[in-house]
């Protein structure tokens, strides 16, 4: 393991405490909600913050251990970190703010010029490099960030929201660039963001922060699958059911039960997605075994998929297509049935 | 779009008074000026005399200001030591204080029987009351505060995070300062220096007061006007207009900060 990180502090009102490691290479996501911690995080293992109790340690160095009062300060870690606003020194041309930090750690002039200029090509800005912040697009500012994290080549990379600055245009662009850049980097990397997009584009392992604690950890493709908090599954945009399991029935509270086509025991998630879930203006005949009265509490249109809300014993967000909506004509309220087929329903152990 | 102003009409009449009050003398020197022989008063040896003098106490003043003042104000923005405020509160007391009072405080600490002068006169033969370097300390004890509280000012004002980015690159604090901070807080300490270099400028009491009123040793400008103005009005005008050209190119300078688009 590359990064090895406890850490715990506090800071106004939010009460840190992760424990995160990153393997060499690998790519790590940090995703929450805003004031979940990412921010303050990041900036604790940069040593720009002190921990209240933890350690930090990378490819086996210690870098902070508040238990024996080690500590590298913030300019002797090998890292690289890019500002959410970047925070290009506006003083600067694009070169210099890329040839600080080799001059910072003592590379010679001429030397610092030749490597800042190289890899301002690399990010293909060779003819900006005179230019100052100010002049700069922001997916320009963004790849002058990131060679300036990069140039000297440090073991961890921490980037902060790296593209939530920009517009939705070039938003696309630039993070496929970041993600080639990103490629090519054989350290330690760990990104901050609170964009599921973005997140389940660039991530090899995704962490959830939420209120200064790790909700869930896994690959893109399992955390949407299995999502272990509301914030994830809003974001997946699944149901999230929680409760308790015996047998095929899972009952969550209230009464309601929820019939699986497994056989489970004890606290467990249920995911069940919106497309899964069937819309009646009677109640249904046959086959489900799950059905529940509710009313249509607010239609959203998503791409070519109409969103419903139901709203009842058991709220349950369906989605249905245009034709589908205007039939039973939801727009219109009032009492619907929603049904889901035993077999669509995944649940998971809490 | 014109906005529909909300302003007491009655405030016209004091005002536009104000205005009058504040201007009718400056428009009383003008009128009253020389212009036939301003060349020769300004080129006569007691005023330019006069002028060096001011220049090199002034500047003389702005330098101490800087070397002791900058590092001074780093601390109170940056460093939350015990007795942080009563520090910032004696360190711009001579801002408030009758300069006159300044000078007998500077005689009785630094004159050649005061508290550190004796010491100073013993140790090394250093004396400062009626020498120009004594002069620079009364315009730095009065101008100083000036400059503090402006670079206090800038650097609360600035983005610190600047300061965590260069961190990250692998710069130390002192590396950081000269590379980050000083570059940014740049315009504060323009308007520091320009505000502490007025001020030393035009300064009177604590000099007169400390180091006396010596022609070519002391015996900077508003000392000079005060004592041609018994002698020898129209030199006392031509001295004035220096200091008033001084002033208003200060103003000039310092507009954008004053009167941000006024």
């Amino acid at each position: 393991m590359s990064l090895e990180a406890r850490v715990e502090l506090r800071l106004g009102q939010l009460a840190l405490e992760v424990e995160l490691a990153v393997a060499t290479g690998e790519l790590v996501v940090l995703l929450g909600p805003n004031g979940a911690g990412k921010t303050t995080l990041l900036r604790a293992l940069a040593g720009l913050l002190a921990l209240d109790r933890g350690r930090v340690a990378l490819d086996g160095q210690v870098l902070e251990d508040a238990a024996t009062g080690a500590w590298v300060p913030t300019e002797r870690r090998p890292i690289g970190f890019v500002f959410q606003d970047y925070l290009l020194f506006p003083h600067l041309s694009a070169l210099e703010n890329v040839a600080f930090g080799l001059r910072a750690r003592g590379v010679g002039r001429d030397e610092a010029r030749r490597r800042a200029a190289a890899w301002l090509e690399r990010v293909g800005l060779a003819g900006h490099a005179g230019a100052r912040p100010r002049a700069l697009s922001g997916g320009q500012a963004q790849r002058v960030a990131l060679a300036r994290a990069m140039v000297a080549d440090p073991r961890l990379l921490l980037l902060d929201e790296p593209l939530a600055a920009l517009d939705a245009a070039t938003r696309t662009e630039v993070r496929r660039d970041l993600r080639r850049h990103l490629a090519s980097f054989d350290g330690t990397r760990l990104l901050v963001t609170h964009d599921p997009l973005e997140a389940m584009a660039l991530a090899d392992r995704l962490v959830v922060l939420e209120g200064g604690r790790v909700t869930q950890t896994g690959g893109p493709a399992e955390v949407s699958a299995r999502p272990r908090s509301r914030y994830v599954a809003e974001l997946v945009g699944v149901n999230l059911f929680r409760g308790r399991a015996a047998g095929p029935a899972v009952e969550l509270g209230g009464g309601a039960v929820l019939v699986t086509a497994g056989d489970h025991d004890g606290e467990v998630y249920a995911a069940v997605h919106p497309h899964a879930v069937a819309l009646h203006r009677h109640r249904p005949e046959g086959t489900p075994r799950n059905v529940w009265a509710g009313t249509a509490d607010t239609l959203d249109v998503v791409g070519d998929r109409v969103r419903v809300r139901v709203a009842g014993p058991v709220p349950i967000v369906a989605e249905v297509t245009p034709a589908a909506a205007s039939e039973l004509r939801l727009a219109d309220g009032g009492p619907v049935w929603a049904s889901v087929k035993a077999t669509e329903v995944t649940v998971y152990p809490a | 779009m014109t906005t529909r102003s909300r302003a007491p009409r009655l405030f016209a009449v004091p005002a536009a008074l104000a205005v009058a009050f504040l201007t009718v003398p400056l428009v009383g020197l003008l009128a009253r000026t020389p212009w036939g022989s301003i060349g020769t008063e300004l080129t006569s040896p007691r005023v330019l005399e006069a002028l060096r003098l001011s220049l090199v106490c002034s500047l003389g003043a702005v330098a101490v200001s800087v070397v002791l003042g900058v590092p001074l104000a780093f601390l109170l923005a940056r460093v939350a030591f015990p007795g942080r405020n009563l520090v910032r509160a004696l360190t711009t007391l001579p801002m408030v204080l009758p300069p006159v009072v300044g000078g007998v405080a500077l005689l009785l600490a630094f004159g050649r029987r005061g508290l550190v002068g004796q010491w100073l006169d013993r140790a090394f033969g250093i004396t400062l009351p009626f020498t120009t370097a004594g002069a620079i300390l009364a315009e730095a004890f009065v101008a100083m505060p000036f400059l503090v509280i402006t670079v206090e000012a800038g650097l609360r004002a600035m983005d610190r995070r600047y300061e965590d980015a260069a961190a990250t690159l692998g710069a130390g604090r002192w590396l950081t300062f000269r590379r980050v901070t000083l570059p940014l807080i740049g315009p504060s300490l323009f308007a520091g220096m320009a505000l502490c270099w007025a001020r030393a400028l035009g300064e009177f009491g604590a000099t007169i007061t400390f180091a006396g009123n010596l022609p070519g040793v002391t015996q900077t400008m508003p000392l000079a006007v005060y004592i041609a103005l018994e002698t020898d009005l129209e030199a006392a005008i031509a001295l004035s207009l220096v200091l008033l050209a001084i002033s208003l190119v200060v103003l000039v300078a310092l507009r954008d900060r004053w009167f941000p688009t006024a």
